[in-house]
């Protein structure tokens, strides 16, 4: 029969194309069928004797590819996904433990990154942000003039002066973050507000949400503005939501002013995370613009750039234009020195499409280096879970053997496994996204301080959807692939003789698991490590002695602008202000402050003192400031009663000032003199004595030289006073005691006030976070590694059943045995933390800079940490171990 | 490898309407077992060349008939009537045989409808 069969040498051309057409088809379908349709193509083609016939046999089988093959890839895939369902149906445990694993861990990931994509990703909901700039003084304006805010770069006068002469913006607004009083007199309440100067709406491309929004025209004219516009939070909260009548007023800084317009939902302005309740045009408080303070940096001034303008042209155009700018706004009663900086500063134009954000500033680090965490932790996880994988795939070897015996397809295997863990990933994502809506909410929370929560926009956008998808795919991959690359070793004989034994083929996976196991080790050294440096340096910030009382203090605000006071009397009113305060009873002591410490205010004054010439904080303070601060005084005498108005000026300095001014020597009699500036002469004062040094505005950083002056001798003395109250009462209780004494003794004075240990942890709230997630994720760490190390030592002792008792019946002693597996987890903690000493090194340098006097390689960090997983990870063998001490020689040899 | 479903119990009914191409490739095998182009051939040959499948249609038709269990496959041989070269077979099952009368029925009480209706001349 064979002979009579035409020999054909070669196949006609178009069958080889139309054959590796069939490419397209998946596999087991060209396996399958494909040999039988290239033939039946071959004899249509051969059949066929036109060009034209031939030409639509061609387009019949092109056409038929295109439409048939993406069925068979979709039936396929369902038919993937029926069976993986069926599979994963049979072992709801260990579904249920994947999902659970895998929504935990990208759950966290995901509100991670969504906080991250808020604050620093997504762009400005306003018309096309990436063409906003903001024009700052290039490398910052040093601590010239006076700054109140962060976001605050430019001076007013600058500002009109780049309105009126600037070419590169088709829109430009200026604009300050503030507070603002709302309401009369008693009822006066602050709320957050939001100052513009310019057609702020206009230049960004927001619509108000109701009325009109403030324009061009209702900003820079001569105080007060007469409109003003509310947010969209406050308008539903105080106002209802209701629709906008003329009728509307609000009292905001004493001045009646017309509600005009509501700004939309989730508008911020150019800070990303701060939300205000009312927009207040800037106006001239003197009535014209050349009337202005031009020390007073306190508006930041953004743009729009003209079609067909970049950043650098707008820059270079700023550029030429700054010398005439500075020349033309130099503020009074500067020293030449001080001027002639003023003068050399250059402006240009940042871009600015995200906004700008304090927060940003303060959390972006750490949240990037969380997001790292959860990475690590998610990336462990997929280790267990791959391991867990690998010991069903043993179980399945029998299965996958059969299959193979009966014809199966390798790809067709692995795509089976492809598509069980990839419903276990798709599931595990979906969960670990609606978790992260929580625990993303829960971060911001955690963020709050006693000014409220941020807020921010934490919407789903497809960079989280993005984001989400990638870290599950990695997972998938992660744990799934193990699997896959173990089927590809089975061969379908040996596994059937292998399971018919009840054993299989199981080196290959236990030096896997090992390998596993020591990564996982490692990366939980890492996370172990981050979580002791980050709790440690939380813990010592807290219990830090920055020289200065922190608790016990309430800070009270106190204001007289309504009571008539002549400027010469301001002092006494403030003295009996005082006096009236400590005699509430609970106040242990009370003085006023023109800067309160540690919270990040500074006031910085130009000093020269004998042939040194250099800076230093300067503070006017009342009598009694350093006992009620418990300021510690180690030379000469503190500030009195008896230093005023009249007496000789004088001042008390630290011990830093004396170093660096004095050389370490005492300065006390020494005369230091102030270089002017605005409203500060300079001025000469006779050092009397000196105190401790303290930290000044920040807990982190180093004491600068400081100078304490007598309230008494400020030279710019208004009706407000800062008064630190020392008393063992709450701080609200107080303030309570106290606004109703002063209502008394003071009519017309309003006061606030707020505690200052509390507030000093306010700003404490980014460490907090990360000591708490990062000692969160170094447990979790040590736990999975924990499990993982366990599943090992107990599958291990499992495998080796027959050999631990052939040994036991060789007479090997049960320490023996214990000791034989704990040597083996010895070796692998041996190489997983050895590699994670390394690795923890230089992870931890990254962070070096969030750290608060704990050293990134501090060895008993990095040893201690090793040696509590080691601990840890011993302790979880030592059942697993005993387990195989216990193994009886008779019934594991029954076994075989 | 792929787990086939296989519908033990179906009743014929169940599988009605046949998309056009199974029912006539069901047809084809009505009168002998056939490999995949004498199929192809039939079909062209029964609708005076109006219906033709390409390989691509064919074979998917035909493992859903294998999946439904409708047809079997048979042992390749030689086509002497061909080129000789072997090729796969197919024939109809029990329950294909079953499937294809029960659709011609179905044709059938249709095509007397529209006669009965006069939308198609009355039956000579």
């Amino acid at each position: 029969m064979m002979a009579t069969r035409p020999h054909r040498a070669a196949r006609p051309a178009a069958e080889r194309v139309f054959r590796a057409l069939l490419a397209v088809y998946p596999g087991e379908f060209r396996d399958e069928y494909g040999r039988e349709m290239a033939l039946v193509f071959a004899d249509r083609h051969r059949a066929a004797s036109t060009f034209g016939e031939r030409l639509l046999i061609w387009i019949e089988a092109l056409w038929g590819l295109a439409t048939q093959a993406p069925r068979e890839h979709a039936a396929m895939l369902m038919q993937d996904l029926r069976y993986a369902i069926r599979a994963l149906r049979k072992d709801k445990t260990f579904a249920l433990t994947v999902v659970v694993t895998l929504a935990l861990g990208i759950g966290a990931n995901t509100a991670i990154f969504q906080l991250i994509a808020a604050l620093a990703l997504r762009s400005l909901p306003v018309r096309a942000p990436h063409e906003l700039v903001e024009v700052r003084i290039v490398g910052g304006s040093h601590g010239f003039g006076i700054s109140n805010s962060f976001y605050a770069q430019l001076t007013r006068p600058l500002w009109y002066a780049i309105r009126d002469q600037q070419k590169a913006f088709s829109g430009a607004f200026a604009w300050a973050a503030g507070r603002a009083r709302i309401g009369e007199r008693s009822e006066t309440r602050s709320a957050a507000a939001l100052y513009v100067s310019g057609d702020m709406f206009g230049v960004l491309g927001v619509a108000p949400w109701r009325g009109v929004p403030i324009g061009r025209l209702d900003t820079d004219l001569p105080c007060p503005s007469p409109r003003a516009m509310v947010s969209h939070g406050y308008w539903q909260r105080e106002m209802g939501g209701r629709d906008l009548r003329p009728s509307d007023r609000l009292r905001l800084n004493n001045d009646w002013m017309q509600i005009v317009g509501v700004t939309p939902p989730g508008f911020t302005g150019m800070a990303v995370g701060e939300a205000f309740d009312v927009v207040i045009p800037l106006c001239l408080p003197h009535g014209s613009e050349a009337n202005l303070r031009r020390e007073f940096f306190d508006v930041s001034v953004v743009g729009r750039l003209q079609p067909g303008w970049t950043p650098e042209r707008a820059t270079a155009h700023l550029d030429a234009l700054s010398a005439g700018w500075f020349e033309a706004t130099v503020p009074a009663g500067y020293s030449a020195e001080g001027i002639a900086r003023y003068k050399g500063f250059r402006l240009a134009a940042y871009p600015v499409p995200s906004g700008v954000s304090v927060l940003r500033e303060r959390y972006d680090r750490a949240l990037w280096l969380l997001l790292g965490m959860t990475g690590l932790v998610l990336l462990m996880a997929s280790a267990n879970l791959a391991n867990l994988l690998l010991a069903r795939a043993a179980a399945r070897d029998a299965e996958v053997a059969i299959r193979l015996a009966l014809g199966g397809s390798r790809p067709a295997l692995a795509r089976q496994f492809l598509a069980e863990c990839g419903l276990l990933a798709i599931a595990g994502a979906l969960l670990g996204v609606a978790l992260a809506q929580g625990l993303s909410r829960i971060l911001i929370w955690s963020l709050a301080t006693q000014g409220g929560a941020p807020t921010l926009d934490l919407g789903l956008d497809w960079r989280v959807f993005a984001f989400t998808a990638a870290a599950s795919v990695l997972t998938c991959l992660a744990f799934g692939l193990a699997p896959i690359v173990r089927a590809r070793r089975i061969q379908a004989s040996g596994a059937l003789h292998a399971s018919a034994r009840g054993m299989s083929q199981d080196r290959g996976r236990a030096a896997t698991q090992r390998a596993l196991v020591a990564a996982q080790t490692a990366m939980s050294l890492v996370l172990v490590v981050g979580a002791l440096l980050f709790v440690q340096s939380f813990r010592r910030l807290a219990t830090f002695d920055p020289g200065i009382r922190r608790s016990g203090i309430t800070v009270g605000i106190f204001g007289y602008e309504e009571t008539p006071i002549a400027k010469e009397r301001l002092n006494d009113y403030q003295r009996g202000l005082v006096a009236s305060i400590r005699s509430v009873p609970g106040v242990i002591d009370a003085a006023t402050t023109t800067n309160i410490p540690l919270l990040g205010g500074s006031w910085t004054h130009g000093i020269t003192l004998g042939s040194v010439k250099n800076s230093a904080k300067f503070t006017w303070v009342g009598p009694r400031y350093f006992d009620t601060m418990g300021i510690r005084l180690v030379e000469g005498r503190g500030l009195t009663v008896d230093d005023t108005t009249a007496s000789a000026r004088v001042a008390v300095v630290n011990q830093t000032f004396a170093r660096t001014f004095a050389a370490g020597a005492s300065p006390i009699g020494r005369t230091l003199t102030t270089h002017a500036e605005p409203d500060y002469p300079a001025t000469d004062y006779q050092i009397v004595g000196v105190i401790a040094d303290t930290r000044y505005n920040d807990l982190r950083a180093p004491t600068p030289a400081m100078v304490y002056a007598p309230d008494s001798q400020f030279p710019n003395m208004g009706p407000w006073a800062t008064v630190m109250i020392r008393s063992d009462l709450p701080s609200d209780v107080l303030m309570r005691a106290i606004k109703a004494r002063v209502r008394q003794t003071h009519a017309g004075v309003l006061g606030d006030g707020f505690d200052f240990g509390a507030a000093i942890n306010d700003g404490l709230v980014g460490q907090r976070l990360m000591a708490m997630l990062a000692g969160f994720f170094g447990a979790v760490a040590a736990l999975v590694a924990v499990v993982g190390i366990y599943g090992m030592v107990a599958y291990g002792v499992e495998r080796r059943r027959r050999e631990l008792g052939v040994r036991a019946a060789l007479g090997a002693s049960r320490w023996r045995l214990i000791a034989m597996v704990l040597r083996q987890v010895a070796l692998i903690l041996a190489v997983g933390l050895g590699t994670g000493t390394v690795l923890a090194a230089v992870a931890a340098r990254s962070a070096q800079t969030m750290l608060f006097e704990v050293g990134p390689q501090d060895p008993w960090v990095l040893g201690g940490a090793a040696a509590l997983i080691a601990a840890a990870a011993l302790a979880a063998s030592w059942l697993p171990a005993h387990r195989a001490s216990m193994v009886s020689p008779l019934e594991a040899l029954r076994q075989d | 490898m792929s787990p086939r479903p296989v519908p033990v119990e179906d009743s014929p009914d169940s599988f009605l309407p046949l998309p056009r191409d199974t029912f006539h490739i069901l047809v084809s095998l009505a009168d002998r077992d056939r490999h995949g182009y004498s199929v192809m051939l039939d079909v062209a040959e029964r609708t005076d060349g109006s219906l033709r499948l390409s390989p691509s249609s064919l074979y998917a038709a035909i493992k859903r008939l294998l999946g439904q269990g409708l047809i079997v496959e048979l042992a390749e041989r030689p086509d002497p009537e061909h080129d000789d070269e072997r090729r796969r077979y197919y024939q109809l099952t029990p329950l294909g045989r079953r499937v294809a009368k029960a659709e011609a029925r179905r044709l059938e009480r249709l095509l007397a409808d529209a006669r009965a209706t006069g939308l198609l001349p009355k039956r000579g």
